[in-house]
């Protein structure tokens, strides 16, 4: 096989928008408010991506110029995340305005001038109703590839609260992606606060592992077996272990979840996909390959780049472990087929 | 295939859970409301001793929330950790071809079956041979009996 040259980039990231730039996009009174107040982002932004850690400190400017120059010179397509910040923004109402004219914005400054960019949809994942009011409204354009739940919830993503979301992602042939990150009511981890951003980005593990759990437990594909999930920015490597976890629990108590008629791993491999940035790897190439025939799955893993932000990690040492035909669908066909990209990139139309 | 004679069968009333050796096994004998099972006592997980297990009814569900409960207890969950067993074909709940537990037949027979068996004539009445190999059997008890496949 030739070396695969297709790629698509499942996570690319533009920078919020400030105040500023949703002004053409919010009503009059909204406008007027949030001047008056001196809003400009959601506090869940600085929290989730402070500008001067390590992640931010060296990332260059988003610009359509910089992701054509360092991201769709490499890749065919590009799934681009707004990280916008809704679920800390108590008022429902307020949040709901936020993220509809973010929404537009996404639309007119960076989908409509360039085709090889599909978005997702920001909504506000703690109102269930104007969630899936505003999916309902955007959801028809085919060049919104899925709905974006930060990683930090109010509750966790199983609950039933939340199934109304899920059933108008499916209606509008969205993903959830779930991706790292968020500001909510609740403390960082179960255990409570923390004190820095190396724990804050650290720990997002277990808050991406105890979603996984939820929402197979709760049986939401059990009610939803269509629905795709892609963990975004979640780290890979941690996967495995979680469904070694898993699996031996469900064998012994599964009476209580008696929905969940097979093995929790087959849920995983089934309905989730993950971003291979950050992949956590091991030093060892011997040990990497170990854990990718622990996670059992060639269809899983998505190539991104996770644009602008720095890692000390590299979704690239995937290749090095990789056959050929696993390099094809790490860094393409995956990605491909879980967002259908190609055919929304035909009958994507512009509004 | 020998069948091996428990013993009387008032030893082992409704409820019981037990273990008994013959024939060199250790074999798990459930009495549920008269309806007598008998399985390899080792749970293939980690070699727990089954008789140990709970006896439980069966759970499905046909989606979240949805308790489909049949009371009847036809299950034994293992002491240890929980793994399912079907009483009476000693499959695994959600492994059944790859995890499960031989089963044997167990039966009752009277006293006097099993005594005017003759091993080394043979019968063509009875099927056997029996085996009691602790106890002598009276003709006028009934019996438990387990047939071990060598």
């Amino acid at each position: 096989l030739p070396e695969p040259t297709r790629r698509i980039d499942a996570d690319v990231h533009c920078a919020p928008p400030p105040l500023e730039a949703l002004h053409p996009y919010l009503t009059a009174h909204w406008n007027d408010y949030l001047t008056a107040n001196g809003f400009s982002l959601p506090s869940a932004v600085v929290q989730t991506y402070p500008p001067r850690s390590a992640v931010m400190a060296n990332a260059p400017a988003v610009t359509l110029d910089s992701i054509r120059a360092k991201v769709l010179d490499r890749a065919q397509y590009a799934i681009l995340n707004c990280h916008y910040g809704a679920e800390g923004v108590r008022h429902p109402y307020m949040a709901a305005a936020l993220s509809t004219a973010a929404n537009n914005w996404l639309k007119a400054e960076w989908l409509d001038k360039e085709e090889r960019l599909f978005g997702s949809i920001v909504v506000v994942p703690h109102d269930t109703e104007l969630a899936v009011q505003e999916i309902k409204r955007v959801g028809g354009d085919r060049r919104f590839v899925q709905v974006y739940l930060p990683v930090r919830s109010w509750e966790p993503y199983g609950n039933r609260r939340y199934w109304p979301i899920y059933e108008a992602a499916i209606d509008h042939d969205l993903a959830l992606g779930i991706h790292y990150g968020g500001l909510t009511g609740t403390p960082a981890t179960p255990v409570g606060g923390l004190d820095n951003y190396f724990e804050e980005y650290t720990a997002s593990t277990q808050l991406f592992a105890s979603q996984v759990l939820s929402l197979i437990a709760e049986g939401v594909f059990d009610k939803y077996p269509s629905l795709r999930v892609c963990l975004i920015e979640s780290g890979v490597t941690w996967l495995p272990t979680w469904l070694w976890k898993l699996d031996t629990e469900w064998k012994a108590t599964r009476r209580e979840i008696p929905w969940v008629r097979t093995l929790p791993s087959e849920y995983v491999r089934k309905h989730f996909r993950m971003t291979a940035q950050p992949l956590d790897a091991p030093e060892q190439e011997q040990d990497l390959r170990e854990v990718l025939g622990h996670i059992g799955s060639d269809s899983m893993l998505m190539y991104a780049s996770d644009f602008p932000h720095q890692h000390a990690s590299d979704p690239e040492q995937l290749l090095k472990v990789l056959s050929p035909a696993q390099q094809e669908q790490f860094l393409f066909s995956n990605a491909n087929e879980f967002y259908g990209l190609r055919e929304r990139s035909k009958s994507a139309t512009p509004a | 295939m020998p069948k091996y004679v428990i013993g009387p069968v008032n030893e082992t009333p409704p409820g019981a859970k037990r273990d008994v050796r013959v024939g060199g096994l250790s074999i798990a004998v459930f009495n549920v409301d008269g309806a007598f099972y008998a399985l390899n006592n080792r749970c293939p997980h980690q070699g727990a001793p089954l008789f140990k297990g709970t006896l439980c009814g069966r759970i499905d569900s046909t989606g979240p929330g949805e308790y489909e409960y049949d009371p009847q207890k036809t299950l034994v969950r293992c002491v240890w950790h929980g793994w399912e067993f079907d009483l009476a074909t000693g499959k695994s709940w959600f492994d059944p071809e790859r995890k499960r537990i031989k089963p044997y037949p167990v039966s009752v027979e009277s006293g006097e079956t099993i005594a005017e068996h003759d091993p080394a004539t043979g019968s063509a009445r009875i099927p056997g041979p029996y085996v009691a190999e602790t106890f002598p059997v009276s003709v006028e008890d009934d019996y438990l009996v387990v047939e071990v496949a060598k």
